[in-house]
């Protein structure tokens, strides 16, 4: 089709493109054109917005979970090592990293009644992987008071599960072992306030009982979130 | 912090993979017909609608077209790979697509035509013979190129080539009505 390597419809040259029918010069001729020409790269691109049209006819299938598990790894399994590491957290983080994945779920509270009571200004929630423990929290900017509910998951058997406050950019200071009740308030030190903002996250460790001995995380870190402002 | 916007994106990531998935996975499923070269490719997919992700302009054009788009692109050249050298018709594997967002958006007027094209195309087929119809859905969801297509409709090359570009100008036609 030598004869035929010019058209006098570029929208017809743009289609056969955008279908894949082209091979050989012709596919040569439009492929350099698309580089060159951005009208008919506009033409390209959109013939393959309209034909996309043609998928309607195409049954959704669910793929299997481990499309998702696989895509989490790939986009985000390095990018959360380095975070811990960059904030300095215990070595064997690397490996907890992955399974203490933080979820932050756009929810309401729920926990304050709206009418008398102060309203947080923060929320964090913070969820292992297996979703095994998972903690919410909200901060009264008020009364200085983080609102803990844990919503799944406890402390291991003489085992303790520690709060921590990792400020933007520094190492993580404890707000001290989990209160036993599902729902508790911690009231966080004064000095702490300012730093309990966005940018900052919430994280809780696996501690022998009565809390880290060090003043730094110890165990392994089970889940981690980050605190945004409600 | 790095980290927390990495975690929000990640976030609206995780509702698109959810909202979208199945439509993309059904058309990998659909081009490759074997489901572990269809996750492998929907795998890849959402890793090119990551990386262009930030280039989205919101309420720009239809994002489930565009996503078809990549998936169907990144399916066929999946397909080709397969497929003995002699059919294969080689083309660009997607990345023009994605390297032309940021410029080539559509405006508002596009945008709001996009929900209508979408359908509107298969309105369009209507208006063709059933073959060419078909002609251009095997080409779209089965890869086929125009020697597959003479084969398959028992037709010399030329005369393939000739009818699917009138089928085609009377699909830009319909489509711009």
């Amino acid at each position: 089709m030598s004869d035929q390597t010019t058209y006098d419809d570029d929208s017809v040259l743009a289609a056969e493109y955008a279908l894949g029918l082209l091979d050989g010069p012709e596919l040569q001729l439009a492929e350099g054109r698309l580089a060159e020409e951005p009208g008919f790269a506009e033409l390209v691109h959109a013939w393959e917005i309209e034909l996309a049209g043609i998928a309607d006819e195409v049954e959704p299938v669910a793929p299997p979970p481990r499309v998702l598990a696989g895509l989490r790894h790939d986009l985000f399994g390095e990018q959360d090592r380095r975070w811990w590491q960059r904030i300095g957290l215990i070595p064997s983080v690397v490996g907890a990293a992955a399974a203490a994945v933080l979820v932050l779920i756009a929810v309401e509270f729920g926990l304050i009644d709206t009418g008398s009571a102060p309203v947080p200004t923060y929320q964090a929630e913070l969820a292992s992987e297996d979703a095994e423990l998972v903690v919410a929290a909200a901060y009264l900017e008020e009364t200085g008071d983080l609102v803990i509910e844990r919503r799944a998951g406890g402390p291991r058997p003489d085992r303790a599960l520690e709060l921590w406050l990792i400020p933007e950019g520094s190492a993580p200071v404890s707000l001290g072992v989990m209160p036993e009740d599902r729902i508790a308030a911690v009231a966080v030190p004064r000095s702490l306030r300012p730093q309990l903002a966005t940018g900052a996250a919430l994280a809780i460790s696996d501690e022998p009982a009565g809390g880290s001995p060090t003043g730094a995380p110890t165990g392994e870190v089970l889940a981690v979130g980050p605190i945004t402002a409600l | 912090m790095l980290a927390r916007t990495a975690l929000g994106d990640r976030d609206a990531f995780e509702a698109l993979y959810q909202a979208t998935s199945a439509k993309l996975f059904g058309v990998c499923l659909r081009v490759l017909k074997n489901e572990t070269e269809a996750e492998d490719t929907l795998q890849e997919v959402y890793l090119r609608i990551w990386d262009a992700a930030v280039r989205f302009r919101p309420g720009a054009a239809s994002p489930m077209s565009w996503m078809i788009a990549i998936a169907r692109n990144r399916a066929i050249d999946k397909l080709r790979a397969r497929k003995p050298a002699s059919e294969a018709s080689t083309r660009d594997d997607g990345t023009d697509l994605l390297a032309e967002l940021p410029d080539d958006a559509p405006g508002p007027e596009a945008v709001a035509m996009a929900g209508d094209l979408r359908a509107q195309v298969l309105r369009c087929f209507e208006e063709l013979p059933d073959d060419r119809a078909q002609a251009v859905r095997r080409a779209y969801l089965d890869g086929d190129s125009y020697a597959d297509l003479a084969r398959h409709f028992g037709v010399p090359l030329n005369t393939m080539r000739t009818w699917l570009r009138r089928s085609l100008l009377k699909l830009r036609d319909c489509l711009s009505r």
